[in-house]
């Protein structure tokens, strides 16, 4: 049996299509993200799932039952939201334990499960303070707590850590990962924001246009992205078109530009920055080196993002890491590497596969 | 630098000195007024040349002044939480409910702020006439609600557009069901709200004067006992209703506005 059970679920507002046929699960103790970028139907599938919007098509399940009609209060959900949504009238303790009391739970139950859920996270000592006494980080970790207290079976999250500053957001995440395993509790996130997606999940939905374009392991959709969008929402990558000769992989061309397919490609692959590598300008030439020009570079501390104009017109990003000896300038000569283990293919150019592939207005 | 140093300075004391004398032009009668209905004369004048509680006593045992004191705080007792639960189910409906004819149910709901109190007066009197209801406390609290009721929506209303839905969508996730949660929730939020109406309302029954003139003949409430004796007589037990009735309001917008605060910290509501 799954936590959570979305079948077929379509939303409509009026025309608009907000949520269109997505299907998935999340099986119990299972870390779900929905991933995609703003206005693709994330909050709107969540708010689905918590009762809160009833979906225009499809089923809800929650814990095996259908929820299509039944109303939020009735739902076991934990929610937290990305404005905290504290009660600014009950301090923290309170805040707390009024799942609990709508439930009806004894005074003495009520007292020592808040407790237990502020030390886990680590707020034992703020019980007595309002909201508007806390900091921001303080008070998601509050939210958290409310929401968490009352064992609901699936809880959803919607962008909680975005309106925390990046230390702060960072050292949240890693709270919920480490408080989401101790309770194995099944977990819905939300988020525009890749690496977080990377980070937590077991698995990560992709959402585009309200749908959900690819389903998979953070690794797999890393490594082997279904389509262009996902690809290109998921960390850097180069998209180029390819000739294919036996195993030997080559680049053709740039993907823009020609709308006719060339003759003699075989397809679109993606390849990562990471998996270029870059050598001196007079290195020997073979089948799977380039020559080109540095057009920028972009220096991130830890590493530089070198973006090279190939001789054969395809723009190719590389990561140089800091720390070797060799420092790429622009404008200078320089030769780069890709083994053809490191192409991915993720379309044909054929005419049918070409909308698909169609960049997609972001 | 100290050129636009001055210039700011310069500002400020027009500011204040305007702020001053607007402030000296609205209090000063009034404090006026307080002081010599402390008086211990037999007169009105300022300064009074002996003070005491003299003109207190007076109209805390006289027949007519009690009566119309009375008849004033049970008006104003009934009107205040007739007018708050109207008029929080009327800005409710108009925050949540559909938006189609929103903007015409709020103007007409708000109306008799604007009309002539005149014009209702009339109005209402001709009603309170047919339905043999002159002099009765029904009349003058039907009254007193109408005109009450606009500040009272406005500022409720105004209180529940600033209200985080989301903080109800919190509550009813953790099972709360919809009424719950607005009565956990959403009533304690909106609270400034909630106790701006009530001190509204309460102030707007007690001194309201125009249209409870056009319904009383004989039972009369305090601004129309004060009225009335002023066209006959100009005593100093008229400074000593006026500093009740200021005393009162004062005391209740204090208490309220207090509690409104201390509230903000107590616990959940059993
Ligand atoms: N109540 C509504 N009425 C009409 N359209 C709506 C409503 N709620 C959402 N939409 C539309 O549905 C689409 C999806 O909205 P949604 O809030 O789910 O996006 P999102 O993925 O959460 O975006 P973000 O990352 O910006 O929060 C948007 O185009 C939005 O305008
Ligand atoms: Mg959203």
């Amino acid at each position: 049996m799954s936590a959570v059970n979305i079948e077929n679920v379509t939303k409509r507002f009026g025309q608009m299509v907000a949520v269109a046929d997505v299907s998935f699960e999340v099986k119990p103790g299972e870390f779900v993200t929905l991933l995609g970028p703003s206005g693709c139907g994330k909050t709107t599938l969540l708010r689905i799932i918590a009762g809160f919007l009833r979906p225009s098509e499809g089923t809800v399940r929650i814990g095996g039952a259908v929820v299509n009609d039944m109303p939020a209060h009735l739902r076991n959900v934990g929610l937290v939201f990305q404005s905290y949504a504290l009660f600014p009238h009950l301090v923290v303790r309170d805040n707390v334990a009024f799942g609990l009391r709508m439930r009806g739970v004894r005074r003495r139950e009520i007292d020592r499960r808040v407790g237990e859920m502020l030390d886990l996270v680590q707020l034992g000592d703020r019980a007595l303070y309002l909201p508007s006494q806390l900091s921001g980080g303080q008070q998601q970790r509050v939210a958290l707590a409310r929401a968490l207290v009352t064992q609901p079976t699936v809880l959803l999250l919607d962008e909680p850590f975005s309106a925390l500053d990046r230390k702060i957001g960072e050292l949240l995440r890693a709270e919920l990962k480490r408080v989401q395993r101790r309770l194995s509790i099944s977990t819905i996130l939300v988020t525009h924001a890749q690496d977080e997606a990377l980070m937590l999940s077991d698995r990560v939905a992709v959402m585009n246009l309200g749908r959900i374009e690819q389903v998979g392991t953070p690794e797999r959709l890393y490594e082997r992205p279904r389509s262009r969008f996902v690809a290109e929402f998921l960390g850097r990558s180069n998209l180029v078109r390819i000739v294919q000769s036996g195993r030997d992989v080559r680049i053709a061309g740039p993907v823009e530009g020609e709308g006719v397919p060339m003759p003699g490609t075989s397809g679109i692959a993606i390849v990562r920055p990471e998996n270029v590598r870059l050598y001196p300008p007079d290195s020997e030439l073979r089948a799977d080196r380039y020559g080109g020009t540095i057009e920028d570079v972009q220096y991130l501390g830890h590493a530089r993002i070198v973006r090279v104009r190939l001789d054969a017109g395809v723009a190719i990003e590389a990561i140089a890491l800091s720390g070797s000896d060799w420092k790429p300038d622009a404008a200078s000569r320089v030769t780069i590497e890709i083994p053809s283990g490191s192409f991915h293919v993720i379309g044909e150019p054929t005419l049918s596969g070409a909308s698909e592939l169609d960049p997609s207005p972001r | 630098m100290t050129g636009a140093q001055n210039r700011e300075d310069a500002r400020g004391w027009v500011t204040g000195s305007v702020a001053v004398v607007t402030l000296a032009f609205l209090l000063l009668p009034q404090i006026i007024l307080l002081v010599e209905s402390f008086t211990a004369d037999s007169y009105l004048a300022f300064p009074p040349t002996r003070y005491g509680l003299r003109w207190y006593a007076f109209i805390l045992s006289d027949d007519d002044w009690l009566d119309a004191l009375r008849r004033s705080l049970l008006v104003a007792a009934i009107v205040t939480p007739v007018t708050l639960l109207l008029g929080l189910m009327a800005a409710y409906a108009l925050d949540r409910g559909p938006p189609r004819g929103r903007r015409t149910i709020f103007t007409l709901l708000i109306a008799p702020m604007i009309l002539p109190h005149v014009v209702l007066g009339l109005a209402q009197f001709q009603v309170v006439f047919w339905s043999h209801m002159q002099d009765t406390v029904t009349a003058y609290v039907l009254a007193h609600v109408t005109i009450a009721l606009p500040y009272a929506i406005i500022t409720i209303g105004a209180s529940l557009q600033v209200f985080d839905r989301r903080l109800e969508e919190a509550a009813q996730s953790l099972g709360a069901a919809p009424w719950r949660a607005a009565f956990h929730v959403m009533l304690p939020v909106i609270r400034p709200g909630l106790v701006a109406a009530t001190i509204f309302s309460f102030i707007t029954s007690f001194d309201e004067f125009i249209i409870t003139y056009f319904l009383s003949t004989r039972r009369v409430t305090v601004p129309i006992q004060i009225f009335n004796s002023l066209s006959f007589q100009l005593d100093p037990s008229i400074a000593a209703i006026s500093g009740l009735t200021l005393m009162l309001t004062i005391g209740l917008t204090g208490f309220l506005m207090a509690g409104g605060q201390i509230a903000s910290g107590g616990r959940i509501l059993r």
